[in-house]
């Protein structure tokens, strides 16, 4: 019997340890890259340290008291959550568009596609420049308001409307991407779902709402958290088409991280600032898998 | 066989270790990290100053490194926090004394009181370089004057003489108001006086030429301990600056992102601005055939003139294992004057900071004369290491009150007292 058990050991042992070597390049850079960084960034949080000189002072909780009481942060956060907020508004559209493309009514579908997906491989600094053009006081969405007889708004340098302007920009250039997502969760949808819904009289909303949101559960859920963590992300698209502005209406959590850890030198400030970033995206993935029932399977 | 090869690998070790050691000690290397240079410029760094250095310091190597406006903070920040600065760096005029108070830079007073050309710099660029314990803290290279720059096309146009550009601020906001064109939808088409937007700093080196006119300041020149961006003559101008946009409507605000200045006046979308003089190369660069129009002077005044004078000056970093390499290849750029002469022009008709190089620099560039003969109207920044968070939080004031958000009164007397509060945590006794 021990003479059976231990070749089975052995090989075990030795699967495991195959497993492991084919692991380790991964993991050493998860552990340098994301571990370290996470665990030394809750550290650094707690410190005075400046970026520039090498000492860090630990201080406790001071960052973060202060991060409490500071008007900017506030404002950053405010805004970011209107980013937020904005998810599930890009989230329809691109579900609306993927039915659209997996419909048998549309014609061109791969010319459709390819367009919906362009400004996905357009990288956002570029994306972000031409946006700025088409809404620039003299630029192209002002000229066709212009056309139609609507008065021309300055988007960008109008305190209403510049970070609706900008979260517009983000959405359009996000909807290829997670129509494309959406379309391969229409595509794993049985047919027979259908066809047995059909045959119970549902219309095409009953059809809709019962057996394709359903069966994009987990589709959604991918697409949601990922544009979530996504919106607590933004950054450059603020720092090519209003840095921050005006007064502040377009500042997010990651542009103040930006301005507080390297223009500012408070990098302990700015590492509590990734804290809080990080807190936030954690709550809000753990309040998504409360509210997304899972292990049913269609 | 296997005790020779194991005795040859070790012998080979130890010589390449030895010449590795050897060539070490024979070369003494700095590195001089220079932003804003051209092709042009760093040309001449490459095959001129850096060459003729080294053949005067035998042994010495020069590793030369151009970098842009853009990325030249982020690189040195980068290097000094890995703990490997550049030898020699170029800083904003306004930047060095942060980067003195971090400990980064080298105390260069002795240097430059013992050096046959401290009386040879415009005495007033010291007031950037020295901390507030006295310490010159870093050099300056090259001037940056914002100019008042117009269009004589335009000016005639209006009726207005070419050759008499505005010399106080009713004349100003006259002929921009004659100036200014706007379309179909109320846009402004062509601006009569252009502010020089696009980011807060810009926002600030527009109107803070206006405070300086009426006697304003930002902080109590005598203290630099108490904001006085609350008092009346720093109110007055900044409502004057703000009344060109919302009252006169001589141009449009852009708080981000404004179109080249180059391209602007090349399409004659504005007829007066104070700018930098590199806007003035590119001009001359891009439409040669255009210089006519193009006219520069002191902009208007009230109490008195003024205008923004900024710039770039060099540090020498602590940390530098050759600090006295790094001050001889200081000298031998300056010395030699017609390297710097040039790589002030280079980098965008900048002014040099030494009387001596004047002719020489006019010469090459009449127009910059007129901004040389008004370098005694030029004011910068405040020397303290907050001069930066004092004017953004006074920047943020003014756009207010641009947008109407709030009176300028209401909105400097509460930047007066944010800038106040920030001041109080600095460690004043430290610095003195």
């Amino acid at each position: 019997m021990e003479a059976r058990q231990r070749p089975l050991l052995k090989r075990r042992t030795k699967e495991a340890l195959t497993c492991y070597l084919f692991l380790a390049p991964n993991m050493a850079l998860f552990v340098t890259f994301f571990l370290y960084a996470i665990v030394s960034a809750f550290y650094n949080s707690m410190t005075d340290w400046d970026f520039i000189n090498p000492t860090k002072n630990f201080i406790g909780l001071q960052n973060y008291i202060e991060l409490f009481g500071d008007r900017y942060f506030h404002i950053a956060m405010k805004n970011t959550l209107w980013v937020t907020a904005a998810v599930p508004i890009g989230l329809a559209l691109s579900l609306g568009i993927a039915l659209i493309m997996n419909s048998k009514l549309v014609k061109f579908k791969t010319l459709f596609r390819t367009g919906f997906y362009t400004p996905v491989v357009i990288s956002m600094v570029v994306w972000a420049l031409i946006w700025r053009g088409i809404y620039s006081i003299d630029g192209l969405l002002n000229e066709v308001l212009a056309f139609v007889g609507l008065p021309v708004v300055d988007w960008l340098g109008n305190l209403k409307f510049a970070l609706p302007a900008v979260i517009a920009m983000g959405t359009i250039k996000g909807l290829g991407y997670n129509m494309v997502l959406f379309l391969a969760g229409l595509q794993t949808i049985p047919p027979h779902l259908y066809e047995a819904a059909e045959i119970d009289g549902a219309n095409s909303w009953q059809q809709f709402w019962h057996v394709t949101l359903p069966g994009l559960q987990h589709t959604t859920f991918f697409i949601s958290v990922t544009a979530i963590i996504g919106s607590f992300q933004v950054f450059d698209q603020i720092y090519v088409m209003t840095g921050g502005g005006p007064l502040g209406r377009t500042e997010v959590l990651v542009s103040y991280l930006y301005y507080k850890g390297f223009l500012s030198w408070e990098m302990g400030y700015a590492n509590a600032i990734g804290v809080v970033i990080f807190m936030c995206v954690l709550i809000m993935t753990l309040i998504q898998r409360k509210l997304i029932p899972s292990g049913t399977e269609y | 066989m296997k005790k020779h090869s194991l005795a040859l690998f070790v012998v080979l070790m130890v010589s390449m270790l030895l010449a590795a050691s050897v060539s070490a000690a024979e070369t003494a290397k700095i590195r001089v990290w220079i932003r804003g240079v051209n092709d042009v410029a760093t040309r001449m760094f490459e095959e001129e100053v850096i060459p003729g250095f080294e053949k005067l310091h035998p042994g010495v190597e020069v590793e030369f490194r151009p970098l842009t406006f853009a990325n030249n903070y982020i690189e040195i920040d980068t290097a000094i926090a890995a703990g490997n600065p550049p030898d020699i760096m170029t800083l904003g005029r306004p930047s060095a004394l942060k980067y003195a108070d971090k400990g980064v830079l080298l105390d260069l007073t002795e240097f430059v009181k013992s050096w046959d050309r401290y009386d040879d710099f415009y005495e007033f660029t010291w007031t950037d370089s020295t901390d507030m314990n006295g310490r010159i803290v870093s050099l300056p290279v090259w001037l940056d004057e914002n100019a008042f720059i117009y269009n004589k096309r335009l000016f005639e146009e209006a009726g207005l003489d070419p050759n008499a550009p505005p010399e106080t601020w009713e004349d100003l906001a006259s002929y921009a108001q004659k100036m200014t064109k706007y379309d179909a939808q109320k846009r402004v088409t062509q601006a009569g006086f252009k502010l020089n937007w696009g980011d807060w700093m810009g926002l600030l080196q527009s109107v803070a030429p206006f405070v300086w006119q009426n006697g304003g300041t930002f902080l109590d020149e005598k203290t630099w301990k108490t904001a006085t961006v609350d008092q009346p003559e720093f109110v007055e101008g900044v409502q004057f600056a703000v009344d060109l946009l919302n009252k006169y409507k001589v141009d449009n605000y852009k708080p981000w992102g404004e179109a080249n200045a180059t391209q602007s006046w090349i399409k004659g979308q504005f007829a007066m601005q104070v700018n930098n003089t590199g806007v003035l190369r590119d001009i001359y660069g891009f439409a040669p055939d255009r210089i006519h129009e193009v006219g520069v002077a002191l902009p208007p005044g009230r109490k008195t003139r003024a205008t923004f004078v900024g710039g770039t000056d060099l540090g020498v970093a602590k940390a530098s294992k050759h600090p006295e390499l790094a001050l001889e290849f200081i000298k031998y750029l300056y010395t030699t004057d017609s390297y710097l002469v040039r790589l002030d022009q280079e980098i965008g008709w900048q002014l040099s900071p030494l009387k001596s190089h004047k002719e020489a620099s006019v010469k090459a560039l009449p127009v910059t004369e007129v901004l040389y003969d008004t370098l005694e109207y030029g004011k910068s920044f405040e020397p303290i290491p907050e001069n930066m968070d004092v004017r953004k939080r006074t920047a943020e004031a003014i756009e207010e009150t641009i947008y109407g958000l709030s009176t300028p009164e209401q909105a400097l007397k509460q930047a007066a007292k944010d800038i106040n509060k920030m001041l109080q945590k600095t460690d004043w006794t430290k610095k003195f």
